[in-house]
């Protein structure tokens, strides 16, 4: 497969930059990385903890990966799986009408069904965006101005 | 050149090309080997950060922790209402109501059912609690900080405290939701102090009142609070728990459900 190596490496950066953005901020929250887990209701409240530490390592981990085009296939696949994991967690709150109020989507807090409506859709349409993107260097990994020659 | 001469040579260039094929390959590993290792060594030194960080936030347990009047340690709410000091408290319910004061859900909730809580509080008919936490602060650090106004939460937990010592607790509770900003917009001192005197607080109170706020005499006990919060098991808001059990969002929403809840939780 020939590849579209400088798409590649704009899917590459932007994902590490959406990744190590994110993780980084988690890092620095960790109550509030565990915080928002249990407001989501999805895993059991025992687990909260270790993903609230454990999410944005591997966030990070990932954004380093492609940030410098190691090991592209397997990070741009996890990462697509990471952020259907995403979508599901917000679609799974928005379905079952959650009032729930944790901080996660930040100002602009219009709590009623069609501000929620809103933001819902604007976070789901980012994350299968930014899924894509995984899925495209999972197919596609040869990508320019990486450490791995493929 | 011979054609066993070619070949030879067509061997030789192979196995040069073989060796440089082998090389690369050897190199490439040997990449991707030490690039895993960076990258594991960074997590595993991230991994030091929230442990290390999470050892700061303890609960200061010491005697001398100033609490506004009628806080308890065992829950460092705000009971409202005649039902605790009735003869028969123990078969009246408890109501503990979870809040943040930057949280817009709870301004919601308040205005669709405060009124119909006070009035149940204050017939005796529910015991209510007012739980203050402030995990919005962290989650709202950016925008709170942009608009020069951080940890809102926190200063506006203080005030709370305040109000309660000058017997305000309710206006003042009343007062905060309904001034409250859009979400991260947050509050600072003078944006306080002006729902304070909307809560009636006045004079030589307003003065108190201010200089409470101003000393943050009651850091500790808002920490506390939100400790518990955590503890036990917590990470939104509003959140309201009937005699130990929480309310779904619908009820506590709902004034007429919310008191027909109540009125059940009381014939048990």
């Amino acid at each position: 497969m020939k590849g579209h190596p400088v798409i590649g490496l704009a899917a590459r950066l932007v994902l590490a930059a959406v990744l190590l953005y994110a993780g980084g901020i988690k890092i620095l929250e960790p109550h509030g990385a565990r915080d928002a887990i249990l407001a989501y209701r999805v895993f059991p409240a025992s687990w909260a903890s270790s993903l609230g530490y454990g999410l944005p390592l591997l966030e990070i981990g990932l954004g380093l990966l492609l940030l410098v085009g190691l090991f592209t296939k397997v990070s741009g696949f996890l990462s697509a799986l990471l952020m259907l994991g995403f979508v599901a967690g917000i679609a799974s709150v928005w379905a079952r009408g959650y009032s729930i109020d944790c901080g996660c989507f930040g100002g602009g807090g219009d709590i009623s069904p069609a501000g929620r409506a809103a933001r819902y859709s604007r976070e789901i349409a980012r994350d299968l965006l930014f899924c894509g993107l995984g899925f495209w260097l999972y197919v596609w990994p040869r990508t320019l101005l990486s450490l791995e020659k493929n | 050149m011979g054609k066993e001469s070619a070949k030879a040579a067509k061997a030789a260039a192979e196995k040069v090309r073989a060796q440089a094929n082998a090389q690369e390959r050897a190199r490439e590993r040997k990449i991707r080997l030490i690039g895993a290792i960076v990258v594991l060594v960074i997590m595993g030194g991230l991994l030091a950060i929230p442990l290390i960080s999470g050892k700061n936030k303890g609960p200061d347990t010491s005697a001398t922790a100033a609490l506004p009047q009628g806080v308890t340690k065992d829950t460092y709410g705000v009971k409202i209402g005649s039902a605790w000091n009735a003869a028969n408290a123990d078969t009246i319910p408890t109501f503990d109501v979870w809040e943040d004061f930057q949280c817009p859900a709870c301004a919601d909730m308040e205005s669709k059912s405060g009124a119909k809580i006070l009035e149940l509080a204050a017939a005796g008919k529910v015991r209510l609690q007012w739980r203050p936490t402030i995990f919005l602060d962290s989650n709202l650090q950016a925008q709170n900080t942009a608009n020069n106004k951080p940890n809102s939460s926190m200063q506006a937990t203080l005030a709370f405290g305040c109000a309660v010592d000058q017997d305000a607790a309710q206006a003042f509770h009343s007062a905060l939701f309904a001034a409250q900003p859009a979400e991260g917009k947050g509050y600072n001192n003078a944006d306080l102090t002006a729902v304070a005197q909307v809560a009636g607080i006045t004079g030589q109170s307003l003065t108190t009142f201010t200089d409470c706020l101003t000393k943050k005499t009651y850091e500790s006990w808002v920490n506390n609070s939100f400790d518990l919060f955590s503890k036990e098991g917590h990470s939104s808001t509003p959140t309201g728990i009937l005699n130990g059990t929480e309310l779904q969002a619908g009820v506590l929403f709902d004034p007429v459900k919310l008191e027909q809840a109540i009125t059940d939780a009381t014939k048990k």
